[in-house]
């Protein structure tokens, strides 16, 4: 058998535990200096172990963008490891800035410096349509296509979005409970439709390159920048899309590719060289020091785009979408009953915050056990528990 | 017949009667044994008894098959190249004696014979004197040979001697040898047969006989009258072969090429084999300076040189991929190898193109005279090998075939992950060489070598060798002579790959290079002997296509254009010998490329790193337009001086450049190097190496002693940047880095040839170090310092042992222990865009762990009292019988934002195997 036994152990990829005393403690500066003048933001952490899931990010640093007049725009901590500027400005193209960070042990970081390319955005259009992904999946995809030819300098192109959508609850009710002072539960109206609709967001967490020198006149053929399927929760209702292009320059183009070919799960064959790609930062007392990330000025130009389910698909009743809990009427009993599985009364379990008012059950009555009301979990009947009810400014129904 | 009286004096003396009918015929068979053996086979089958010292025997191996013939001749014929006679007595014991005897009286019909083709008259007479044969195997050792019957009437002062010169490994004739009477020096040469004529006055003559490339001999003969010598010379020092070998015991020591190794394929019987298979590469790695990439790794690095830095050649031709399964297995067949001939140091001035090492690996020729074989069967794979004679005499065709046959095996299992594996190579090779005439041989070689795997069962891999090669060697006269030989090789490989989602491939890949190169040999004088030539070599590489499977495939197809290039050079070499003391190797070689269309380039940005925004142009090259030229004069220089007569010092300078390059995804365990010829963006790459070597024979050449140090600076080497995507990337330029390398260190070698126990110990302490340096941050690795290549491994030991506890019985050893290879660790992650990503450690930066591994063998040679048709043996092995469970490569994949970490071994446990082998 021992033919067997070669194959067997040829296979043998088995996982290894990596030496966790190889952690290597880095900073890593997210920064974007954009022409657009507004409040600017800059994001530091740190690296982290790989077997720990947590962020740590880097607190109580002294960071600043000073331009090649020496003109020192500051920047205040407003989140743990978020720093806004102190006043609005946007980079202007005769000028060049660079990053400085101090950090609260007293290690200085600076960036080489980074100025506007020349050239400019290229106006665009989003729109939606059906589609089909790669994958067979039904679903809307976003295109993106440009509405002019750019110019010769416009070449390397960065895209971010932002997803908003609109959230709404499968079991939300007019009323709610109200437990009594003698201990009793009871319903009441409600006085606003709180937890009706809610609105949810998300950035984009991947890398979106476009190299317009890549085609004729600089123009981007047109691509799709986003695609939900069907049976994405985010697309049930009504859905929102921001899309940020940024023209950057070729050094950031290379490294934010750089980085690109890492997040891809290609197949076994294409695994790429590992290191750490390097970008435009360095430690000012120890050029051997590796700093994560890229200080990047750019030009932007932001547009938004609008769909519903409906625009696309028949629309079905709430409670057949695809929601964001899996979500069940329940109808518990007045009293707790062990010998079902109900070990709290029903306005203990309103009490704790675990079920909220659905609807009544009129069938019920007189029964013993007794089974007054239908409920559901909160999530299930108001969105505003784990998510914003604010309308956002930019939306349109 | 008749009844001779004999009387010997040696050191004792004594009378005898011995009777022709009394001599036994006997049958039997034997190869490659050693005459201690072949006589103790002898008394196991006969009612002989031989007398002898073993020390007089030596290890020389002999070869013999008889049917039915007189123990006289089988005698005759096994101490013919020793300086032994033998005597047999009528209680049928053989006395052996050494050296010369010594007679107070020469019988009747007296004669000595030599060599096999004596005629008839002599064979009968050789029969009644059996005891007085002799011969010169030893060279150094003038022995006196008595000439015919002293005739006491005779008046005459000269008589004549005639005879014949042959080749006492090929049997043929030596024509042209020369023979010149030392005394009165007059001489004669031999004719188209090798026969001689020679007039001599009565009594002691001294003949010197010699023969352009053979070993000149000495014979002192005592002539009573008119008679017979048949003589045989040896092939001398440059034709390498397993004789000579062992006839040039102290090459180590002689030579001035530094950094050789020779492996003789016989001589590898007494290492441990892996899986039951002999293997000399795997010799090579247990040799100092050369290390493989690891267990199941393909590839050889040789002084710290990348593994696309060595020129493996079989018959001339280009072993691009030298190994099966995954570097397990040689793909190089040890039954129709003759010998291997690494050049690690300096290399000699007719090779080139790579820069770390030649491995010039030459296939037997077939037997000219019988057919003959060897066959083995193991549980991994068997192996056939045959010799035919086609024209006897003349010409032979030797083919060889390796298969495994694991894969139908496996195929009929019932457990389905197995059924999926696949796991099967062959290779096979058919040499023809055909001796047209004396001045004329040719020899032609072709090779094949396939294997087919999977790792997974969505994906196939596959690769085959392909070669063809033509030697046509001829003598001008007795100092020029050339070979013209046309050399082509071809490697493809594919990949078919079909996993669940919609992402099937298939993906090939091939290189094809065709040699012509002219060869001249011109010896001078002993002085001054030139090697001087030309070679010109086209490469074609196809470097993929890419088709997808099936209509869904999600791949696009790709097929990233051919390149072309061609390889030319001239090269001379002197082999100079100042004096007794001082020897030079001198040689130079003028090497010159062109990358040639039809091919679009890519120009870039002057002083700018290559990469897509620095793209300037795109230039398109006609079909064998040149693109763009690269040359360059490399020096061959080495020399010996001998500080004591068994002491030398060897000192070497050596520079090589190379045009080809590999593209080595070393992080996945798929084999997908792939070779990229220089062009307008990727430069050659070039190194210079000194080394300097002390060589010390010690006990007669039982012990070998060898100290060597190198310092190698290279130029131009690849390497990757950080995210480098190699595969069917048509814009290589932008992924690679071409920087400095150096490599240094000092190798120990300790080697016992002879005696029941042998073996070696070889220690090498170097290292391997590159440096990538950039104005431009993101052009750098590791902040442009020099930091531990792919394979640096400071320390290396490799210890074979080899001990022959009887003459049927042995058991080899073998240790290897290297310090892990130098690994990319990921250190932590970070957030970036709100995606996950891993930070690494700066480039192998870490170490995987040490690697060691012992591997143990037994041999069982065939019982010789029964009656067998072959000679055989048994060998039973355990490969890495600690069960050390050694990691092949460490590697890092991300699945769903989480990293995880695979490390993949090859053998974790003991392997036993057992092969059965045998020759005919």
């Amino acid at each position: 058998m021992f033919w067997v036994i070669l194959v067997l152990c040829f296979s043998c990829v088995e996982p290894y535990e990596i030496e966790t005393d190889t952690f290597e403690d880095f900073l890593v500066v997210e920064a974007l200096l954009t022409d657009a003048v507004t409040f600017q933001e800059i994001k530091l952490s740190r690296t982290f172990p790989l077997e720990d899931g947590t962020l740590n990010t880097e607190r109580n640093a002294s960071v600043s963008i000073i331009d090649d007049m020496g003109l020192e725009y500051k920047f205040n901590e407003i989140v743990p490891g978020k720093y806004v500027s102190e006043v609005e400005f946007g980079a202007t193209s005769d000028r060049k800035y660079s990053l400085s960070i101090i950090t609260s042990s007293g290690r200085k970081y600076s960036s080489i410096q980074e100025e506007l390319v020349q050239g400019d955005v290229i106006d665009f259009n989003l729109y939606s349509q059906s589609a089909v992904n790669s994958e067979g999946e039904e679903g809307v995809a976003i295109y993106y296509e440009n509405t002019e030819p750019g110019s010769e300098d416009s070449k390397y192109f960065r895209f971010e979005y932002v997803e908003t959508f609109k959230i709404v609850p499968p079991y939300w009710s007019t009323d709610y409970f109200v437990i009594n002072p003698n201990g009793s539960v009871s319903t009441d109206i409600k006085e606003n439709e709180d937890g009706k609709v809610c609105f949810g967001s998300e950035e984009s967490n991947e890398i979106i390159l476009r190299n317009a020198s890549e085609y004729a006149l600089n123009n981007i053929e047109p691509f799709v920048i986003k695609f939900n399927e069907q049976i994405n929760r985010k697309i049930q209702n009504r859905y929102s899309l921001l899309v940020k292009q940024y023209l950057i320059s070729r050094e950031a183009y290379t490294f934010y590719e750089t980085l690109k070919s890492f997040s891809e799960s290609g197949s076994v064959l294409s695994e790429t060289q590992p290191g750490t790609v390097i970008g435009n930062l360095y430690a000012v007392d120890n050029p051997d020091e590796t700093v994560i990330g890229y200080f990047e000025v750019a030009k932007t130009l932001e547009k938004r785009v609008f769909f519903s389910y409906s625009d696309f698909y028949e629309e079905t009743q709430l409670f057949l979408r695809p929601y964001y809990y899996t979500c069940g009427v329940m109808l518990p009993f007045r009293n707790a009953n062990p010998n079902v599985s109900q070990d709290l009364s029903l306005a203990q379990m309103v009490e704790a915050g675990q079920v909220i008012f659905y609807a009544e059950n009129y069938l019920g009555f007189g029964l013993d056990p007794y089974q007054p009301y239908y409920v559901v979990a909160p999530e299930c009947g108001d969105c505003s528990v784990f998510s914003d009810i604010t309308v956002p400014d930019f939306w349109e129904e | 017949m008749r009844i001779t009286k004999i009387v010997l004096v040696l050191i004792f003396s004594f009378q005898s009667v011995f009777s022709q009918e009394k001599l036994v015929n006997v049958t039997l068979s034997f190869e490659d044994a050693k005459i201690e053996n072949v006589i103790q086979h002898i008394e196991s089958i006969t009612d002989y008894k031989f007398f002898y010292i073993s020390n007089w025997l030596g290890d020389n191996t002999i070869s013999g098959d008889y049917k039915n013939v007189s123990i006289n001749i089988v005698l005759n014929d096994i101490f013919r190249n020793t300086p032994i006679n033998f005597y047999i007595d009528e209680s049928s014991n053989i006395i052996l004696t050494r050296n010369n005897i010594i007679h107070d009286k020469l019988p009747d019909d007296f004669f000595v014979v030599k060599e096999k083709n004596v005629n008839d008259e002599f064979e009968v007479k050789n029969i009644s004197n059996p005891v007085f044969y002799e011969d010169d195997a030893l060279d150094k050792e003038n022995e006196i040979v008595r000439i015919g019957k002293e005739n006491r009437g005779s008046s005459l002062k000269s008589f004549v001697l005639t005879g014949n010169i042959i080749n006492q490994d090929t049997n043929e004739p030596i024509s042209n040898a020369a023979i010149l009477v030392k005394e009165n020096n007059t001489g004669t040469t031999t004719d188209n047969n090798g026969n001689y004529e020679l007039t001599l006055k009565s009594g002691i003559n001294t003949l010197e006989v010699s023969a352009l490339g053979k070993g000149k001999i000495e014979k002192t003969v005592i002539i009573y009258n008119n008679g017979r010598l048949n003589l045989t010379l040896k092939d001398d020092f440059e034709s390498l072969d397993e004789v000579v070998i062992e006839a040039n015991r102290d090459r180590n020591v002689v030579k001035a090429v530094t950094g050789i190794s020779v492996i003789d394929v016989e001589e590898i019987k007494t290492i441990p084999l892996v899986l039951g298979e002999r293997d000399i590469l795997r010799v090579a790695i247990a040799l100092p300076g050369i290390t493989n990439a690891g267990e199941g790794a393909s590839g050889y690095n040789v002084r710290g040189g990348k593994t696309d830095q060595n020129l493996i050649l079989l018959d001339n031709s280009v072993v691009y991929n030298p190994s099966h399964f995954f570097g397990i297995f040689s793909a190089l067949n040890p039954f129709t190898s003759k010998t291997a001939s690494i050049y690690k140091g300096s290399i000699p001035a007719e090779f080139g193109g790579r820069l770390s090492s030649v491995f010039d690996i030459k296939t037997k020729d077939g037997n000219i005279n019988k057919f003959s074989g060897e066959a083995s069967i193991g549980a991994v794979m068997s192996n056939l090998t045959l010799e035919l004679p086609v024209v006897k005499g003349g010409s032979s065709l030797l083919v060889g075939g390796r298969s495994t046959y694991s894969n139908w095996i496996l195929k009929s299992l019932d457990d389905k992950s197995l059924k999926n594996s696949n796991a099967s190579f062959y290779d096979v090779v058919v040499k023809y060489h055909h001796k047209i005439n004396k001045n004329n041989t040719i020899k032609t070689t072709a090779y094949m070598s396939n294997d087919d795997f999977s790792i997974t069962s969505d994906s196939l891999y596959s690769y085959n060798n392909k070669l063809f090669s033509f030697d046509w060697d001829h003598k001008f006269d007795e100092k020029n002579s050339s070979n013209i030989i046309v050399a082509k090789s071809q490697y493809e490989f594919n990949i078919n790959y079909k996993d669940s989602t919609n992402t099937g491939f298939d993906l090939g890949y091939k290189i094809d290079e065709t040699e012509l190169k002219l060869k001249m040999k011109y010896n001078h004088s002993d002085a001054h002997k030139f090697t001087y030539g030309l070679a010109s070599k086209l490469y074609v590489v196809n470097p993929g296509k890419r088709d997808p499977i099936g209509l869904d495939s999600r791949f696009v197809g790709v097929n990233i254009p051919k390149e072309r290039g061609l390889e030319s050079a001239v090269f001379v070499s002197d082999n100079f010998t100042v004096n007794d003391k001082l020897l030079i190797d001198a040689g130079l070689r003028y090497s010159y490329y062109m990358s040639l269309g039809e091919s679009t380039q890519r120009v870039y940005a002057e002083n700018e790193p290559k990469v897509e925004g620095t793209l300037i142009d795109n230039v398109y090259y006609k079909k064998n337009e040149v693109i763009k030229q690269y040359g360059g004069l490399e020096a061959r220089i080495s020399m010996r001086y001998f500080l004591m007569s068994d002491f030398s010092v060897k000192a070497s300078f050596n520079n090589n450049i190379q045009y080809i390059h590999t593209l080595s995804n070393n992080t996945t365990v798929s084999p997908t190097d792939t070779w990229k010829l220089s062009d307008l963006n990727i430069k050659p790459q070039s190194v210079n190496q000194y080394s300097l070597g002390f060589y010390k024979n010690l006990k007669d050449d039982t012990y070998e002693l060898s100290i060597e140090g190198y310092y190698k600076k290279s130029d131009n080497i690849l390497d990757y940047k950080v995210g480098a995507d190699l595969l069917l990337n048509e814009t290589i330029e932008r992924e690679v880095l071409q920087g400095e390398g150096k490599a240094y260190g000092v190798e120990f070698l300790i080697k016992k040839d002879k005696g029941k126990f042998n073996g070696w110990i070889g220690y090498t302490y170097s290292r391997s170090l590159n440096k990538f340096e950039s104005e431009f941050l993101s052009e750098n690795i590791n902040n442009g310092n020099y930091f531990s290549s792919n394979y640096d491994k400071p320390h290396d030991l490799s210890v074979v042992t080899n001990f022959k506890i009887t003459n049927r019985y042995s058991v080899s050893t073998n240790f290897v222990y290297q310090t892990g290879r130098p690994v990319t660790y990921p250190t932590g992650k970070y957030v970036l865009n709100n995606t996950e990503y891993v930070v690494y450690s700066e480039r192998n930066k870490f170490r995987i762990p040490d690697y060691y591994r012992l591997d143990l063998s037994f041999n069982v040679e065939g019982n010789h009292k029964i009656k067998k048709f072959a000679h055989s043996f048994w060998n039973l092995s355990i490969y890495n019988v600690l069960g050390r469970n050694n990691p092949y490569s460490v590697f890092f994949v991300s699945d769903e934002g989480r990293v995880k970490a695979y490390k993949s071994s090859i053998f974790s446990i003991p392997i036993p195997t057992i092969t059965y082998n045998f020759k005919f």
